[in-house]
């Protein structure tokens, strides 16, 4: 089972603003107990997109914090849905089920 | 394929080294939500204690494996001569690993208070097999291992001495072993109720402190214990202290992830109950100050052998075997040695997590090597099997009948404490195996067999028949003090 990518604030904009996938941008902590757990759920959740129209990364807020700034990113984990540069309004803060992350991705178009 | 045994800390970076300063440069907030100093490459960056030299660098570029502090050993890389803090460095425990630590090339410091020599003289009994003075063992370890421990007296509720004495020595992990362990001496009454809770829970509240304001950057193994979680009647498994990301909550016509919540605690004694309190006082200082943390519940211990305790027996470990310092597998022996029935509680079908005290000490050392995350919280099940009281006595009896020609009696007792006699128990405990490269190095059959080759003498048979009344279990829960009923008194 492959990683998922780890973006920095250095390849951010390539990896996300720049993409012509929808991603979900997984926003996490090292001290942060239901980011840790989410690992699994978020590796599951990557076989079950549609890989050709979405993509799923994750970066870290202590280490990256010009781009967890930018997007208001308070409390981890954060999950935001990009397209086209620009994030949708709706996003989901905290330990998610599947299905509430799969919801997300696909309701934002 | 990597030798997860040796390799499992091969990738850590400075992110995890207690050796990186992270004050200066970062502004530590409220719920670990940090803001970092930007140095001109705009990025983290740190400094090294043990290398200043170096200057300011970024803490994920160096792993362990490259970096020259780092030495392989068996258990993972470890800091050249690594601070490690023993507090209780004169106990069951603690005297165990401050030496196989030392052996390993650390830099072994600790503290204990006596407490438990005093309290188990109290009970009108002793740890059966001698141990040294805390000179005697200074000694002895120097002269048989070559390690010099640094072996202070000192009551860790004093936290003037306690605070000079972490910023004298600026520790690089600390093993909280300072814990009046004991389920039935919490229960006695009410001083010693809240002289159990008073000094675990203060206690590990004031090594906190210490940790905040000498040595932010390091881990503390904090010692908690399975029976924080209780024994669940559904039968639901017992997840390492958090849960898992695919644990969901169901109600109504909504759903939530439970993912990296604690899980419920049902702790069956003021003892565990002190335990379960220690948990959220070292929960809530990852939280506030970004410190790190281990919460290892651990199983029952037993046994008595570690290579390096073994080297000479003025190195001995203590060996309780009363009813209240006494755990179950150690106390089963010494009954059977003595010719006294093994006395179990009520059916004898309450299960729990055991490991002997080798294995345990494996676990601890592989913990110190591979820290948490800045502002980690992580718990691990230290258990490697799960036994019924009931199958312990009888595997003492067949070991002890069979190789020592012994006369083993088991006894049912009235149970004196209140607790789940038949219950479902499924333990999870793979972190330490996945993240850690733990390989148990035991047997349990072969360390109760180990420990009566050890006991079967005369001069200790008549040790533990002197004693004979204080290994009788009488503690109630209830407070009551009365004779517990004998159930059932048999041969197996």
């Amino acid at each position: 089972m492959r990683d998922i990518i780890e973006v920095t604030s250095e390849t951010f904009e390539e990896e996300v603003l720049n993409s012509n996938k929808k991603v979900l941008v997984d926003f996490w902590a090292s001290w942060c107990p239901p980011c840790k757990m989410m690992e699994p759920v978020i590796n599951r959740l990557e076989n079950n997109i549609d890989k050709d129209k979405v993509k799923i990364v994750k970066i870290n807020i202590d280490r990256n914090s010009s781009v967890s700034d930018k997007y208001s990113v308070k409390g981890v984990p954060t999950f935001i849905v990009f397209k086209n540069g620009d994030p949708f309004e709706n996003r989901l803060v905290g330990a998610q089920t599947l299905n509430k992350l799969k919801k997300l991705i696909e309701n934002q178009k | 394929m990597n030798d997860n045994k040796k390799d499992h800390n091969a990738n850590c970076t400075c992110w995890n080294c207690p050796a990186v300063q992270f004050k200066g440069h970062v502004d530590f907030r409220a719920c670990g939500q940090a803001a970092f100093r930007k140095a001109a490459q705009g990025q983290l960056v740190v400094e090294c204690k043990r290398r200043p030299e170096i200057g300011l660098f970024d803490p994920m570029g160096i792993t362990y494996d490259a970096c020259t502090e780092y030495k392989s050993t068996d258990y993972g890389y470890l800091l050249d001569k690594m601070k490690v803090m023993v507090l209780g460095i004169d106990g069951y425990l603690g005297w165990a690993l401050a030496l196989k630590l030392g052996k390993l090339g650390c830099k072994v410091t600790g503290v204990d208070n006596f407490l438990r020599r005093k309290l188990v003289k109290e009970k009108s009994a002793d740890t059966i097999l001698p141990i040294g003075s805390r000179e005697e063992r200074i000694k002895a370890a120097k002269e048989h291992h070559g390690i010099d421990i640094d072996f202070r007296e000192m009551d860790i509720l004093n936290r003037d001495s306690l605070f000079k004495y972490f910023d004298e020595t600026k520790p690089e992990s600390i093993v909280q072993y300072a814990e009046i362990p004991s389920a039935p001496y919490s229960m006695v009454n009410v001083d010693k109720a809240v002289e159990t809770i008073h000094n675990n829970v203060i206690g590990t509240l004031g090594v906190s402190f210490a940790m905040k304001d000498y040595s932010p950057e390091t881990s503390m193994l904090k010692v908690g214990t399975m029976g924080e979680y209780g024994s669940p009647l559904t039968g639901r498994p017992i997840f390492e202290g958090l849960f898992p990301g695919d644990a969901t909550l169901q109600y109504g016509d909504d759903e939530w992830s439970l993912g990296g919540e604690l899980t419920p605690r049902d702790p069956v004694s003021f003892y565990h109950v002190s335990k379960v309190q220690g948990t959220f006082s070292v929960y809530e200082t990852c939280k506030y100050w970004w410190l790190r943390a281990y919460d290892v519940m651990q199983g029952v211990v037993y046994g008595l052998h570690t290579p390096e305790l073994e080297a000479h027996p003025s190195l001995n470990t203590r060996f309780d075997i009363d009813e209240w310092w006494g755990t179950v597998v150690n106390r089963f022996v010494a009954q059977t040695v003595a010719g006294i029935p093994m006395t179990i509680f009520g059916s004898g079908n309450q299960m729990r997590g055991y490991i002997t005290i080798e294995d345990a000490m494996q676990c601890m050392v592989r913990m110190i090597a591979h820290p948490p995350e800045p502002g980690q919280y992580d718990v691990m099940n230290q258990v490697t099997d799960v036994l019924s009281v009931g199958h312990i006595a009888a595997t003492v009896a067949k070991i002890g009948k069979s190789e020592f020609g012994l006369d083993p009696v088991i006894q049912r007792l009235e149970n004196p404490r209140v607790e789940a006699e038949e219950h479902p128990y499924e333990i999870i405990h793979d972190k330490l195996r996945e993240k850690f490269g733990f390989h148990s190095e035991t047997k349990f059959e072969d360390e109760i067999y180990y420990m009566l080759k050890k006991l079967v003498k005369p001069e200790i048979k008549e040790q533990i028949r002197k004693y004979k009344d204080a290994l009788t279990p009488r503690t109630r829960w209830s407070g009551e003090v009365k004779e517990l009923k004998i159930l059932e008194t048999y041969k197996p």
